[in-house]
């Protein structure tokens, strides 16, 4: 039933023509095939053993870090829980692995780790179902694959990323305490860990990431923008095919844990980059491709597009309280040292009813006068929000590089001296560790800074007026449509460039 | 497949492998680290800083144990005549070691590195340390006793005022008098630790020029206010927030242009506080020096302390001739 790989390479070619022809087949324009491109690559990422090589350091790293925050030094910028979670990662998070790799992170995250293989029983190992055997056998069978544990179904109304929503913003209202007090971070490294294992034991495969983990919801969402992809190759071929091992499994590899269906996949929003797909199609059809910044640029549901607001707020927020010349906000949010209640609640409600009501808000009014202005209507008017929320990706995104540059420089001297006292025990393994703290913020930096927010704003016009153009058709409608919110996004740029520059 | 089960198995150990090392690693290295550098004849003593609880504690803190409890003041007992290795940490802020007596220190110590001095303790005896950078409120309680010998500690635990966790009292209510506001602030700003209780003073200072911290309840004197209706007088005046030197013209206090600049000079070593003189100017800087309260402390609040003090003096004065006030 396996047909030989090789045999088939000829027939997997890429061919523009076919995949323009195919409704809803992922574009191939200006795409390049990296596992073509870089020898070696597919025999890497198809081997089976290839994620757990990259969880396993990252899950020895973390235990270190839930160690050194439990036992090591109560201060934070002596531990290296808090520098190398929240400054470092954070900072390669946001500036390296999403614009560039997609959700490259999903690949080492050790969260999920002992709940998979608990779901699996193998770490590198397939369980397939052997056709001599039939059903029968331990566990449960999904697809192709046999799975244990519960493999309860995601409530379908939990079936979005609305609690990665209030989760993030959740936890970002609280980020004095973290910042500040390792043992906060153990206690939040320490849940996801804990629930990560639980609702794998509970639920199919990855209902954690897809819809519980509060770092994959902006992941997903700044994925959008990122310059890679797992995409098919050619859709005839998928439209063909019938062994569907990329949703399915089987005795190559599992069904897509994230319950995409890869071989139609067009967005990066919740593919993990678990290259388990990679390993299931027989034809050898699915492959990593190279692409333009900014390829996908279709919201599906008010959720993705609250998110989008939410990531913005807290960037802004965030440039105001620690990069801002205003102290009291930065007591208001310090719950942790300073104690002013009253003053704490002011600061986290105005944030909550910014993000979710306020700034949403503004944006519906925005786009509503675009629509009135452009007069006649066709397009739905879900469909024309949700599209020119859409710039609010790039936007935010470079926003959110743009504000933890500082933070890093200011505290890279930290880096290095936790990197030779992990646990603030006044170790010295690398001779880094009496390092002063120097804190450095060039002059430079604003020269980075704004180009940083132009190229977002640039991004969100191109891609904001993109759809404009797609979904107002008449002469002179997409420019009046799109003008209002283009005139907010400036706005917006303009705050952060007032708050970078002065 | 039976590759894929050596390559299963090898996960499984590797995983086992990096979850007990990750756990287990750091403290066999901490262990041996710190053992390799101290040869084992040595008497080690190791004293975190904690800056909550005001005390050098020889306890464990852990970033998960810094926020939930108090630590034991540390008491530790030396042999004679043996090297010792004091190893110091702080487990916040920078704290500042001082055991004039032994001749260890001021040593700085910063939270991440760990401070080692060596020395041999020579003669027997119950030797106090302290904290020389004011670490916070409960800054002035972070004393304790190094025992050295078969010394018996209690013996001369009489003349060490009692420890109280002074920054934790609750405040006054609004409405309350100056004198009881003053008596409040004296106890929860640390005046107490220095001065004693009521200000009576008698606090050691090691080569300190008067050899204990000075009295506060003779204030009155000091003020040249030497009847109970003159402190009543200025009590008062304070009380109701009149500035003194406004009375200069008729006020019903002998001499008052002298109790007026005695008043201004207080002030002013609250505010601005005074290096400790020292006996013998070859020995060491005395341990407990008067602060500096001008960030902590606002003139109403200084006047508070002032009146409390002006009133102590008054009290015992009354307790000793019987009078009731
Ligand atoms: C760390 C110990 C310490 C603390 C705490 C302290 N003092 Fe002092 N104080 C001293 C010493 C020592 C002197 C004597 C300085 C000198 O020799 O001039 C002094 C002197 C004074 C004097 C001058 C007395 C005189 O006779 O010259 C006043 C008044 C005073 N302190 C008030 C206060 C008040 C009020 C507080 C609390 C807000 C306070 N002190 C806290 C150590 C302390
Ligand atoms: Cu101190």
């Amino acid at each position: 039933m396996f047909v030989q790989a090789k045999g088939i390479r000829a027939l997997a070619g890429t061919s523009p023509a076919v995949a323009t022809l195919a409704p809803r087949g992922p574009a191939t324009a200006g795409r390049i095939d990296l596992l073509q491109a870089v020898p070696g690559l597919r025999w890497l990422l198809t081997r089976r053993w290839f994620q757990f090589a990259m969880i396993l350091p990252n899950l020895v790293l973390f235990l270190l870090f839930l160690m050194a925050g439990t036992f090591g030094s109560p201060v934070g910028n002596r531990n290296i829980i808090i520098i190398f979670v929240w400054i470092l990662w954070w900072f390669l998070l946001i500036s390296v692995l999403v614009p560039f790799l997609s959700r490259a992170w999903c690949i080492v995250c050790p969260f999920p780790f002992f709940g998979e293989w608990l779901q699996r029983r193998a770490l590198v190992d397939v369980r397939a179902v052997d056709p001599k055997k039939g059903k029968g056998g331990p566990g449960t069978i999904i697809g192709r694959n046999r799975y244990f544990g519960w493999n309860l179904r995601w409530p379908k109304s939990l079936t979005n990323i609305w609690l990665q929503n209030i989760g993030f913003l959740g936890l970002c209202t609280f980020s004095a305490l973290f910042l500040t007090r390792p043992i906060v971070s153990v206690g939040i490294l320490g849940a996801l860990f804990v629930i990560g294992t639980v609702l794998a034991v509970l639920y199919r495969q990855r209902a954690f990431c897809n819809y519980v983990c509060p770092v994959s919801g902006f992941l997903g969402l700044y994925a959008m923008a990122s310059t890679i992809e797992v995409r098919s190759k050619d859709a005839d071929v998928c439209a063909k095919c019938k062994d569907k091992g990329c949703l399915a499994g089987g005795e190559r590899g599992w069904g897509c844990p994230w319950l995409m269906y890869p071989s139609k996949m067009d967005r990066n929003n919740y593919c993990g980059l678990c290259m388990e797909c990679l390993k299931t199609c027989p034809y050898a059809n699915m492959t990593v491709n190279l692409r333009p910044f900014c390829a996908d640029t279709r919201l599906k549901g008010y959720d993705e597009a609250w998110k989008a607001f939410i990531m913005l707020t807290l960037a802004l927020a965030y440039s105001v309280i620690y990069l801002g010349p205003w102290g009291f906000l930065k007591d208001w949010a310090n719950i942790a040292e300073k104690a002013d209640f009253t003053g704490f609640l002011i600061y986290a409600a105005s944030l909550w009813i910014l993000a979710l009501l306020a700034f949403p808000g503004l944006y519906y009014v925005a786009v509503w006068l675009g629509r009135r202005l452009a007069g006649a209507d066709i397009a739905p008017a879900k469909e024309v929000f949700l599209s020119f929320v859409y710039p609010l990706v790039p936007l935010g995104l470079l926003a959110w590089v743009a504000f933890s540059l500082p933070l890093v420089l200011v505290n890279g001297s930290y880096i290095l001296m936790v990197v030779s006292d992990p646990f603030g025990w006044g170790w010295d393994l690398f001779g880094t560790a009496q390092i002063p703290w120097t804190p450095v913020i060039p002059d430079w930096t604003p020269y980075l800074q704004v180009p940083l927010l132009l190229v977002g704003l640039a991004y969100g016009l191109k891609t904001g007026y993109g759809h404009a153009r797609r979904l107002f058709t008449a002469r002179g409608q997409p420019v009046r449509a799109f003008a209002p919110v283009s005139v907010l996004l400036t706005a917006i740029t303009v705050l952060f460039l007032e708050l970078y520059l002065g | 497949m039976t590759s894929l089960k050596v390559a299963e198995m090898t996960a499984v150990v590797l995983t086992l492998g990096g979850v007990v090392g990750a756990t287990a690693v750091p403290f066999y290295y901490e262990t041996a680290s710190v053992e390799r550098q101290i040869p084992p004849e040595r008497q080690v003593i190791t004293l975190t800083g904690v800056g909550h609880d005001g005390v050098w504690t020889d306890e464990e803190v852990t970033g998960a144990n810094y926020w939930r409890r108090s630590f034991r003041r540390a008491r530790p007992t030396l042999e004679v005549g043996k090297r010792a290795r004091l190893r110091l940490k702080s487990a916040d802020v920078v704290h500042t070691f001082y055991l004039p007596a032994l001749g260890i220190g001021p040593v700085e110590v910063y939270p991440g590195h760990v401070a080692e001095i060596a020395f041999t303790p020579q003669e027997e005896g119950v030797f106090e340390y302290y904290c020389r950078t004011v670490c916070g409120t409960p800054h002035f309680n972070m004393r304790g006793v190094v025992i050295v010998g078969s010394q018996d500690p209690e013996a001369t635990a009489g003349r060490r005022p009692e420890r109280v966790e002074y920054w934790r009292e609750p405040p006054p209510p609004e409405d309350a008098s100056l004198v009881r506001r003053g008596e409040w602030m004296f106890r929860q700003k640390g005046c107490i630790t220095c001065h004693g209780p009521a200000g009576q003073g008698g606090v050691p200072n090691w080569n300190y020029v008067k050899d204990t911290v000075p009295a506060l309840n003779t204030l009155a004197q000091t003020m040249f206010l030497f009847s109970p209706e003159d402190v009543n007088f200025i009590v008062e005046r304070l009380e109701h927030r009149v500035p003194l030197e406004s009375l200069e013209e008729d006020a019903p206090v002998p001499r008052f242009s002298v109790v007026l600049a005695q008043y201004e000079s207080i002030r002013n070593v609250i505010r601005r506080g005074n290096p400790a003189g020292k006996k013998d100017p070859k020995g060491p800087a005395p341990p407990l020096e008067m602060p500096a309260w001008e960030s902590r402390l606002s003139d109403a609040d200084i006047d508070a302390i002032i009146a409390y003090l002006l009133t102590q003096q008054r009290r015992e004065a009354a307790e000793q001739t019987g009078e009731t006030p």
